[in-house]
């Protein structure tokens, strides 16, 4: 099926600000799916695990205190509950080791966040494009 | 005795004296003994014992035949007096006295033979001079080998004292049978003493190292040979024992110095390893940590420009456009520097690398850097360098850049890739443009970093470029230099140091 317009997508990253330019974003660039956001890995898993939490998709910074991204992806894909929700890594870092890592622990896919607020609208426009009109998820 | 022996050794001619006082037995004598043909005997005649001494002192003779009875001398006494006279001749009894006893004494006392007179005794007589003459030579031969092998035994033996090393000779059942004075010394205790004892050693064949204590507490390690040989006639073990202690210690100092040496390098390239995983962590967190603030200013100037941009006066808006276009610069600087600082520690694999092709592919990427102007490339053949492929690229795209940007004003930019002077296994690459040049007195500092010589107004930069080729150069052990002449073009000129392969020239 494909993801409801209800559902929403879960944003882990720490930083206020990049998440004030990633709503702008969002909302320039369609509608439906609010944009949840959590400060760290381990509140990402609590939002997720919630009664009646359906994710559309997760957006996963890499760096975050307490629980990283790879971390909480690890964890997401040894919950049954969890395993299939696509999780797209959406981070600054361009490190190798952290891309590599990413793939081999099951992100869907790795995306470095632009600099620019076009670059941005273009950005989350193919995501929301691919990731919530084109794809199917488990009912 | 085998009087019917054949006798080889004695030939030709004997000297016999005969100690005969009948002239009649002389005679005799003489007729049969002459007519031999096996040897000639030549017979000397002296009636009396002091005669026969006379004559044995000025002559040499072979043999002396004698009768026991003479005028001057009776019996045994005439024998005797002759032996002491002449200890070393052979002497044959040739008398009458038919006596077993003096027979007996005379054979005891040294005489060869005791024939007794009688007709037909001829050849009995030739046979007895012969044996008693070869019996006399083998007997001095004897004596003559006893006395070589004596004094060789003497030598060895004083070879084996001299040495250093322990020899012991131990029979079958490990008994000492031989000690020389190594083996004293080692034992503490004498030869004497020793003979007999047991050796203490369990006899292992060919050569082992072992463990001794020895009296006194001191403990050494000893190489000890072991030989099978015979001793007195029977089985026995030749032991050699070589004292390797110091030898061993200082095989043992070594060893420990190398595992210590060993150790310390070990330790110190994981301490180096460490730390250059540090250098580059950090240097990337730092480098991402400072695009976080970039990024949000950038975005957020952007939001504004939107969303208030129409609120605001020409003035404001061109303010606004200029801030994210600093972002830009600044973003490009953290990009540069975390470059170059990762070229500090970076590995530098070197394969042979095909500048032409090389030098082509980055002239196409930095097309959209010439904005549209007129460019003419021209580049030569140029040789393969043994160098990091990704990190030569940078070199390139720095110096074509470079020289696309100075080339600005120019109609047309001209730009020669070319190979100079140098050496077949150190080429120099030469980058020439057209352009602003520089001024001599530049030519040093536009290697460090952050180095400019233009303002951000004239031409873009951030000075890190050249000093990110530099380093790029200088790990691969090599030089960069420039030449210009201020408003006619600058020439540089990089060169790679030795690598571990040949660069081969291609086109």
């Amino acid at each position: 099926m494909k993801a409801s317009t209800n559902w929403p997508v879960l944003v882990a990253e720490d930083n206020p600000n990049d998440f004030l330019l990633l709503e702008a974003a969002w909302r320039r660039a369609g509608n439906g799916h609010a944009l949840v956001c959590e400060p760290d890995g381990a509140a990402l898993l609590q939002r997720l695990r919630l009664p009646g939490m359906r994710a559309a998709l997760v957006l996963m910074d890499v760096n975050m205190p307490r629980m990283n991204g790879l971390e909480a992806l690890a964890e997401m894909k040894v919950d049954p509950r969890l395993d299939s929700t696509p999780v797209v890594m959406f981070s600054t870092s361009r490190f190798d080791r952290d891309v590599r890592r990413a793939y081999q622990l099951g992100a869907s896919s790795y995306v470095v966040k632009p600099i620019g607020l076009p670059e941005l609208v273009s950005a989350v426009a193919l995501l929301r494009a691919y990731w919530l009109d084109l794809i199917e998820v488990p009912e | 005795m085998n009087h019917d022996q054949p006798l080889e050794a004695v030939r030709g001619r004997v000297e016999v004296l005969v100690l005969e006082n009948n002239p009649g037995d002389a005679r005799l004598l003489d007729a049969e003994l002459s007519g031999e043909v096996l040897i000639e005997v030549n017979l000397t005649v002296a009636p009396r014992l002091s005669d026969g001494l006379q004559l044995l002192a000025s002559r040499d003779f072979d043999a002396v035949l004698l009768d026991l009875n003479l005028p001057d001398s009776r019996g045994m006494e005439t024998f005797e007096r002759l032996r002491a006279a002449v200890p070393e001749m052979p002497l044959i009894v040739y008398t009458g006295i038919h006596d077993d006893q003096i027979a007996l004494r005379a054979l005891r006392g040294g005489a060869q033979d005791y024939v007794v007179k009688g007709p037909g005794n001829g050849p009995l007589l030739i046979r007895a001079v012969q044996f008693a003459i070869e019996r006399h030579r083998v007997h001095v031969e004897l004596e003559l080998r006893a006395a070589r092998l004596e004094k060789n035994r003497a030598a060895l033996r004083d070879i084996v004292e001299a040495s250093a090393d322990v020899i012991l000779i131990l029979d079958r059942t490990g008994a000492v049978r031989f000690v020389n004075s190594g083996a004293e010394k080692m034992y503490g205790r004498s030869a004497v003493d020793l003979v007999g004892q047991a050796g203490g050693f369990a006899i292992q064949p060919g050569t082992v190292e072992i463990d001794i204590a020895l009296p006194g507490g001191t403990a050494r390690t000893a190489e000890v040979r072991t030989v099978e040989i015979e001793w007195d006639g029977q089985p026995a073990s030749l032991i050699l024992l070589h004292d390797v202690t110091e030898r061993k210690l200082a095989q043992e100092q070594a060893l420990a110095q190398n595992v210590v040496l060993e150790d310390l390098v070990r330790e110190r390239t994981a301490e180096l390893v460490a730390a250059n995983a540090e250098l580059e962590a950090f240097a990337y967190s730092v480098s991402h940590d400072l695009r976080a603030p970039l990024r949000h200013i950038k975005g957020f100037t952007q939001m504004l420009e939107e969303e208030a941009g129409s609120s605001l006066d020409r003035s404001a808006r061109t303010l606004l456009a200029r801030i994210p276009r600093s972002v830009d610069q600044m973003g490009k600087l953290i990009d540069d520097l975390l470059t170059f600082s990762r070229l500090g520690i970076c590995p530098v694999s070197r394969q042979p690398v095909a500048l032409g092709p090389l030098v082509a592919e980055v002239i196409e990427e930095l097309a959209p850097e010439a904005w549209g102007l007129p460019v003419e490339w021209s580049v030569a053949s140029l040789p393969a360098l043994d160098a990091d492929p990704s990190l030569l690229r940078i070199v390139l795209v720095n110096l074509l850049s470079n020289a696309l940007k100075f080339t600005r004003g120019r109609a047309p930019a001209r730009i020669h890739v070319f190979a100079a002077a140098g050496s077949p296994s150190a080429p120099v690459i030469a980058v020439r443009d057209n352009g602003i040049g520089f001024a001599a007195a530049h030519a040093g500092r536009m290697f460090g970093v952050f180095q400019r010589l233009h303002t951000q107004a004239e031409f873009e930069g951030t000075g890190v470029g050249l000093a990110t080729v530099k380093r790029i150069v200088t790990r691969h052990g090599g030089r960069i230099w420039a030449e210009a002449v201020p408003g006619l073009g600058a020439t540089f000129f990089f060169s790679l140091g030795p690598g571990e392969t040949q660069p081969v020239r291609t086109s």
